[in-house]
């Protein structure tokens, strides 16, 4: 993939627009395409969505609230919606049930605060305290309310496998009381932002898409930026596909093709996204 | 009898009683443990599948047609709750079609017990969440509380029994105390109406004879010159007279011990001597009788301690006893052995007409005589031995009595050994 500046791609866009605009037909969207899965794009995806309505003013982009990576595929293999975005690749039997995945950007998972806990970075070792349970306080004394996802859902599984010195204190930290789970991106997000001096991991591309009044900390003295993400140097990365079915309609295929448009990348760069790299 | 049919008929209701208390015990711990321990998981269920039901319907109302895609999403859920059971359990989300969405927990469960709860509201249901809980637990431990069910109804029924049943056994044998004591009481009574009907009579052949023998004699009744005849009379008229008075000093002497006014003169006694002088008054009355008198003294020069008349009577009671009651060409043999713990016997053995085994207790006891027909063949008040037996008893010892119809009869007095003063 070539590689676009920031500058490139924000000309592109404003053109793509204006071009959208004029050729837009008069009268209502003809044509629905439904995106569904992870909760961790589900936001990139309405503004990638509402900048594909302008240029296919005939479809009309439904992002539907998260199901899931795996269940998002079950919809798509269902033919409930027609693409789904994914945080990890297909299993066998999901492509021997037909659908397909293709990796569309890279984000981050960060570890975030409600902020105000006096604390901008996080090593992996004090991370690793934290959800062990043998660092209990932020250093102003108060405590640490761990938010945490399930243990089988695909962001703890990324952080164990990329991060393996977490990946006991995350199991430790599964089976302590009194931390809460958030089942879905969007609701470990939503209980991040409404308890107070909360920390759990996100995804960065969640909190920009979604203006998520959340700070995010840096990891191990990096801050994590696409540019950082697409260099390597920010270290716990995903990658997301779109899952696309067997009959795709013409729309979806439009829609897949229009993640690789200057205007697409635009908005991913915005969103806390690196291209994604070959071969993932 | 009526007494004891009562007793057994108490014993065995209280029996009864105990036996279904103990029973209602050994049912009710085991089924109590089961039924509330069911109550109480079957209550858990239902809260866990309402709780689980309610988490599931915030997913079913924000994505009414994707919600069934949502397996691993609802797998953390689940696995989550089942933290909360210690014993296997399955948690499983249904759609309204019966198609499982999402489920945790091993597919088999032993004894399961479940609880389920629909998703959405109650017009529109969406499907169901049904929890399943392994119940071998329960009935493991509804197991060990039958055995404690068992032993606290065993020894329920046990000490109940025992307390209730030596209760009655104490009252039972008071009872019996009772009517032993009665029967004694009715016995002694009878006995002392036998007793007054023997002694009128026994007083009364004395007197006649005194009487009868002194008018004769005052009459002249066989003319003034029969003066051999009415001299025999008037020896006649002694011995009925001797014969009544020792019948009354009996009474007396007995009395006396019974009244407990009876006091030991003690004084030193010469057994040799003791033997010598009662066989000497007898001796008379044996050769009369055609008997053999003897007598065998195992530690001569042996001193006693006692009352020496009253040791005497004893003897001499004893002594004409077997006389009395020994046909001609018997034999009656005093013997003086070594009694028990260094004490003295002295056995007078006759080999007359005996006494039953049945009546020595009562030949014993004072008022007490024996078949009639023998004490009416004979002489005497039925107060010898039970005298003997008082007296000795006085001295701190004892009577003995072995017999049998017709082997004879042996009569011991023995002393104890504080009352030996001498015996080499």
């Amino acid at each position: 993939m070539i590689k676009l500046s920031a500058a490139r791609w924000r000309f592109g866009a404003g053109a793509i627009i204006a071009m959208a605009w004029m050729a837009a037909p008069n009268g209502a969207a003809a044509e629905t395409l439904k995106i569904g899965g992870t909760g961790g794009d589900l936001g990139t995806m309405r503004q990638l969505g509402d900048a594909f309505e302008l240029w296919h003013t005939d479809v009309t982009v439904e992002v539907v609230p998260s199901l899931g990576s795996s269940g998002g595929i079950r919809a798509v293999v269902a033919s409930v919606i027609d693409l789904s975005i994914s945080a990890r690749p297909l299993k066998d039997e999901e492509i021997a049930a037909g659908v397909t995945a293709k990796p569309y950007a890279i984000t981050a998972l960060v570890a975030v605060t409600t902020g105000g806990v006096g604390v901008s970075n996080l090593t992996l070792a004090e991370l690793a305290e934290i959800y062990s349970g043998t660092r209990k306080n932020w250093p102003d004394g108060s405590p640490i309310r761990l938010i945490l996802r399930d243990e089988g859902e695909t962001d703890t599984r990324l952080i164990k496998e990329q991060a393996p010195e977490l990946a006991q204190p995350l199991d430790d930290a599964s089976i302590r009381r009194g931390i809460l789970i958030g089942p879905s991106d969007q609701q470990a997000a939503d209980l991040l932002e409404s308890v107070p001096r909360s920390m759990g991991f996100l995804s960065l591309s969640l909190i920009l898409a979604e203006d998520r009044p959340l700070m995010v900390l840096d990891l191990d003295g990096v801050k994590a930026t696409s540019q950082t993400i697409a260099s390597g140097q920010y270290g716990l990365v995903k990658t997301f596909y779109l899952v696309s079915g067997l009959n795709m309609s013409p729309a979806a295929h439009a829609f897949i093709d229009f993640l690789d448009s200057p205007q697409a990348q635009e908005i991913l760069e915005k969103t806390g996204h690196a291209p994604a790299r070959p071969g993932a | 009898m009526a007494v004891d049919a009562g007793y057994a008929r108490l014993r065995k209701t209280l029996t009864t009683i105990s036996a279904i208390l103990a029973a209602t015990i050994i049912v009710f711990v085991p089924g109590f443990y089961v039924v509330t321990a069911y109550q109480y998981e079957a209550e858990r269920l239902q809260f866990t599948a309402n709780r689980l039901a309610d988490r599931v319907t915030v997913e079913v109302y924000e994505l009414p047609e994707m919600w069934p895609f949502l397996e691993n999403r609802f797998i953390g859920i689940l696995q989550r709750e089942t933290r909360n059971f210690t014993q296997p359990t399955r948690q499983e989300i249904f759609q309204l079609d019966g198609t499982s969405v999402a489920k945790f927990g091993p597919d088999v469960l032993r004894l399961a017990l479940s609880r389920s709860a629909d998703i959405g509201d109650e017009a529109n249901p969406a499907g169901w969440v049904q929890v399943s809980l392994s119940m071998v637990h329960i009935w493991g431990r509804t197991g060990i509380a039958g055995l404690i069910g068992l032993v606290l109804g065993l020894m329920s029924f046990f000490t109940i029994r025992t307390l209730t049943l030596h209760d009655l056994t104490v009252q039972e044998k008071a009872a019996a105390a009772v009517l032993a004591a009665k029967r004694d009481a009715e016995y002694a009574d009878r006995a002392k109406s036998e007793f007054l009907a023997n002694m009128s009579h026994e007083l009364r052949t004395p007197m006649n004879a005194i009487i009868g023998f002194g008018q004769m004699i005052r009459d002249q009744s066989l003319g003034p010159d029969a003066t051999d005849v009415y001299l025999e009379y008037a020896r006649d008229i002694c011995d009925s007279g001797d014969h009544l008075l020792s019948i009354i000093n009996d009474i007396l002497d007995l009395s006396k011990i019974e009244a407990g006014e009876a006091q030991l003169h003690e004084q030193e006694l010469d057994v040799d001597a003791l033997v010598e002088a009662s066989l000497t008054l007898i001796k008379s009355r044996a050769q009369n009788s055609g008997l053999a008198l003897r007598s065998s003294i195992e530690v001569r020069g042996a001193k006693l301690f006692a009352d020496g008349r009253m040791t005497k009577q004893m003897l001499l009671n004893l002594l004409s006893n077997a006389v009395k009651f020994t046909d001609p060409g018997g034999s009656v043999i005093l013997r003086v052995v070594r009694g028990d713990r260094g004490g003295l016997k002295f056995s007078i053995t006759d080999t007359g007409i005996g006494i039953a085994q049945d009546n020595i207790p009562r030949a014993l006891s004072t008022f007490g005589q024996v078949a009639s027909s023998m004490t009416r063949s004979v002489d005497g008040t039925g107060l010898g031995l039970p005298l003997v037996a008082s007296l000795a008893k006085l001295h701190g010892g004892g009577l003995e009595l072995v017999s049998d119809v017709g082997t004879g009869t042996t009569a011991t007095i023995w002393f104890p050994q504080e009352r030996v003063i001498e015996l080499r």
